[in-house]
């Protein structure tokens, strides 16, 4: 869908993007994760032709980006921005004529938006008078009110309350049953790791990380275990002994208690067990899947630049 | 191009629809004119409605001036010699303002006076001047010559020398009209200046509110601004154009409701003139029209030619601007 080969970017002496390669297949979601000034947006403004790179290029279905593309790629901004005197339904209707579509279709896909988000009631309102939760809504719905191929989105889940959220989270997985491409721009690894199937890491300027992720989880071991067991907690720190740090437990059920550990040097589940048998009774050992926060921290750590 | 008239649209709206445009759409022309018809008035002071006592010993006015009713001058005759003091003191006379003096010799040394108490306006000097010339015209026409009054007008065409300075063949006089010149000067400054801080104004707007971002994602810069330009260029139109309708109407119902003194035509209402000597009587008229801001605004402006400029400016300092834009974009590669 996306191809972007190559690509580098600076502003002035400080360079944004150094050399960035990646592809982006069609129908899927991908999460664009980075720290602050890691070249996040610069990327995603070089998607929109709103800059032009130094080097390299970029390709939208096989052909190079040019500005005939942008009907087909829809984009919210991490800063929202609507006019604040226009109505729900006028800046549907604006936005969709200005990406290209008809008076008729705009009309009629600013109508289908209002009540996709259930936004009826105060479609007739103006931007000004809306809440933020509402004009969160009104700002998403102008990204993908012309039907797009490609959607960008950057933080799309702030300011939503759950319920939003969840409605959001579900518009963006039809997307991808629809054979849509989303990329997902966002700090929060949760939401990466619940909604992306694959994930691309920047940091200063240059990837880190570009694979699946279920590939990312799996290339990544988690140091952490989880006992549930039965017995006293002074017999279960004694066990431990000194190849497990024990991070927190807690009583899950009447006798059962849950603990958190982490291991020393290069212990094993097997060496857990070993240590804990005969001290109190197990009732469960497992390693915690590693999270997505961890992961990145790591190779933004570790500098390990693919 | 369709984005650029998108943008443009939406600019016409936010700013024509908008209750403080359409309050000045109304209030700016009401403004002007009020300005004008002050500006008249007070070059215009004076009494506006006398009593004219006519003194003509040899009666040679028979009692008539003229087949036009006039509300502001009322005209009364006395066969016989009044001295000033007699009219300034006498009892009888107390309720006369003016005393206009035709003796026996005026068919041939064509001087008459006019004593005034207070002073007189122009409108009503112009109608006393008038009056009195057309009427000696016909006693003379009817003393000497067996022409009609129409026939006699039409051969009266003044032989109009006019004397003037070689290094001013035109004599064109600056002084008079060059305020008209600063003035419509700056109302074109003001007009573009106005709206293109208005330009600034929206950038700034739009780039707080940030729906700049959103908007450069689906045009260029150039077409954004191209857009707004055009936009914002066609409301300042809209409403200059509003503007010069209202102030043009305004203008053709003063001539005929307050300004009717100063005018030929109505002036002169009722009275038949041959097609020659309406000509001749319109240009007299005009060179003695009397109020300056009148004859400033009614004759000497060439609106003909200073409307044409005006858009001409109006227009290079919106390309003006587009062209600093494109330069600016150039500079930074954006």
């Amino acid at each position: 869908m996306i191809e972007i080969s190559n690509v580098s970017k600076s502003f002035r002496r400080k360079s944004a993007l150094i050399n960035v390669s990646l592809k982006i297949a069609k129908g899927t979601i991908t999460g664009l994760l980075g720290p602050n000034g890691a070249g996040k947006t610069t990327l995603i403004r070089l998607m929109n032709i709103m800059l032009v790179p130094d080097e390299g290029y970029l390709k939208y279905d096989g052909q190079l980006l040019k500005k005939d593309h942008l009907k087909n790629i829809g984009y919210l901004p991490e800063e929202r921005g609507l006019y604040p005197d226009m109505t729900v339904n006028e800046q549907l209707n604006f936005f969709a004529k200005l990406r290209g579509l008809s008076r008729e279709e705009a009309s009629l896909n600013a109508k289908y938006w209002i009540e996709k988000l259930k936004m009826s009631e105060w479609s007739h309102e103006t931007i000004q008078s809306l809440s933020k939760g509402m004009a969160q809504k009104v700002q998403f719905a102008v990204a993908v009110v012309h039907d797009p191929e490609f959607i960008i989105l950057d933080e799309p889940l702030t300011g939503f309350d759950p319920i939003n959220v969840d409605l959001i989270k579900n518009l963006l997985f039809e997307f991808k049953e629809a054979g849509k491409t989303v990329l997902l721009s966002t700090h929060n690894m949760h939401r990466v790791q619940d909604m992306c199937s694959h994930v691309i890491l920047l940091n200063e300027g240059r990837i880190v990380s570009n694979c699946s992720i279920k590939e990312l989880l799996d290339g990544y071991e988690s140091d952490r275990f989880v006992v549930r067991y039965r017995g006293t907690s002074i017999a279960f720190a004694n066990a431990l002994w000194t190849d497990f740090e024990l991070l927190e437990q807690i009583e899950i059920q009447e006798g059962l208690i849950e603990a958190h550990l982490l291991k020393r040097g290069d212990k094993s589940v097997d060496d857990l067990i070993r240590n804990l048998q005969g001290h109190v009774t197990i009732d469960s050992v497992y390693r915690e899947q590693p999270q997505m926060d961890h992961i990145f921290l790591d190779l933004i750590e570790k500098g390990n630049i693919e | 191009m369709r984005s650029v008239f998108l943008i443009s649209w939406r600019e016409i709206q936010q700013r024509v629809f908008n209750r403080s445009f359409l309050l000045m759409l109304l209030l700016g022309p009401l403004l002007i004119l009020s300005l004008f018809y002050f500006l008249v008035q007070a070059a215009d002071e004076g009494k506006k409605q006398v009593s004219v006592l006519i003194a003509d010993p040899g009666d040679l006015l028979e009692g008539i001036i003229s087949s036009k009713e006039n509300t502001a001058v009322q005209y009364s005759f006395v066969s016989d010699y009044l001295t000033l003091t007699e009219f300034k003191t006498g009892k009888a006379y107390e309720k006369y303002d003016v005393l206009m003096e035709v003796n026996e010799k005026v068919l041939n040394n064509k001087k008459v006076f006019v004593f005034y108490r207070d002073f007189l306006s122009n409108s009503i000097q112009n109608s006393l001047r008038f009056t009195l010339e057309r009427r000696v015209e016909e006693v003379i026409i009817e003393e000497f010559s067996d022409l009609s009054i129409e026939s006699y007008r039409q051969m009266k065409q003044p032989l109009n020398i006019d004397f003037r300075n070689l290094e001013n063949p035109t004599n064109a006089r600056a002084g008079d009209a060059g305020w008209v010149g600063y003035f419509f000067g700056a109302l074109i400054i003001l007009f573009t200046l106005f709206y293109g801080m208005s330009i600034l104004r929206g950038i700034a707007r739009e780039k707080s509110n940030r729906v700049v971002e959103v908007l450069v994602s689906v045009i260029s810069p150039g077409q954004l601004m191209l857009g707004k330009i055009i936009g914002i260029g066609m409301s300042a139109l809209v409403q200059l154009l509003f503007w010069l309708l209202v102030i043009s109407v305004g203008l053709w119902a003063f001539q005929g409701v307050f300004f009717s003194d100063f005018f030929l035509s109505e002036s002169f209402m009722g009275m038949q003139f041959s097609e020659g000597a309406h000509e001749a009587l319109q240009s007299e008229f005009t060179r003695v029209r009397n109020n300056e801001m009148i004859h400033l605004i009614y004759d000497r402006v060439n609106l003909g030619l200073i409307l044409p400029f005006f858009f001409l400016f109006f227009l290079s300092f919106f390309t003006f601007v587009w062209r600093i834009f494109q330069l600016n974009r150039g500079c930074n590669g954006f």
